[in-house]
């Protein structure tokens, strides 16, 4: 009996602690084609804290291909930064052609952490996707 | 004590329920507009372990057009595509907005599993002489 239980409240544990929360959000995908000559082909990503308190937040915008940074305020000094309830991050670097693209966030609670990854060209949005 | 294991097996099991994952993602069926031409479908194993994973674009008739095995299990942060040529253009589209795409991603897991579907419209730059590709719509799949 006692091993019955034991197992019981090892499945009860096990399945609990499929109910908290992943401490990460990941975007679908997208391509990065050339949308016209000579226009440039960026990515962002945009992360938003909908809590009250605060979060810090790891933010990856990554591809396939070789990327160029070109503007991050999802780090301060280089190191995960904290927001606020309320504030947002935005993540953006230039794509590489015909390559692909995606979003990901990471931090101790995700809860109220919303994001959206854009490709745009010449930083007109074109396409976008939610992270989940 | 019984009355403790009973109530401990059905918080199991529905916890346990939680952690199940269908096998399949897809999107919504999708509709560029009358120029449309490309459909493409990229995944994502967002996960930390190779992931066998197949990739199928679907006609309105739930017809495959185009579909991926991804050359092999799909390494953990690889991306892989499929893309289908949209070459006949439904008649009763500007009646019906018919002709519309959309895509299904199975793996054994699909928990870190990402996907979405864009349908492009060829654009031709006359004064370079190429085409490109500008994305229409998109939908994720979940």
């Amino acid at each position: 009996m006692t091993r019955y239980v034991a197992v019981i409240a090892s499945a009860v544990v096990l399945g609990l602690a499929s109910l908290a929360q992943a401490g990460q959000l990941v975007s679908p995908p997208l391509p990065t084609h050339p949308f016209r000559t000579n226009t440039s082909n960026e990515a962002l990503c945009r992360i938003r804290n909908t809590g009250s308190a605060p979060v810090t937040v790891t933010v990856s915008l990554f591809s396939n291909n070789g990327t160029v940074d070109e503007f991050d305020d999802c780090r301060g000094d280089g190191e995960p930064r904290t927001l606020a309830g309320g504030e947002s991050c935005v993540v953006l670097k230039f794509m590489p052609d015909d390559s692909f693209v995606a979003c990901k966030v990471t931090a101790s609670n995700v809860t109220n952490l919303r994001g959206r990854l854009e490709v745009d060209h010449n930083f007109n949005t074109n396409v976008g996707v939610d992270l989940r | 004590m019984r009355t403790l294991i009973l109530a401990a097996v059905c918080a199991g099991v529905l916890a346990w329920s939680g952690m199940s994952e269908a096998a399949q993602i897809s999107s919504a069926a999708i509709f560029g507009g009358h120029f449309q031409t490309r459909a493409e479908c990229v995944v994502l194993n967002a996960g930390t372990k190779p992931m066998a994973t197949t990739v199928k674009i679907l006609n309105d008739n739930g017809e495959t057009a185009a579909t991926s095995n991804c050359s092999g299990p799909l390494a953990a942060g690889e991306f892989c595509s499929v893309a289908a040529a949209i070459t006949f253009q439904n008649p009763l589209a500007s009646l019906n907005f018919m002709n519309s795409f959309s895509c299904v991603a199975t793996a054994a897991s699909t928990a870190n599993l990402r996907g979405a579907l864009v349908i492009y419209q060829d654009v031709f730059d006359v004064v370079f002489g190429i085409s490109n590709l500008q994305p229409m719509t998109s939908a994720p799949l979940q």
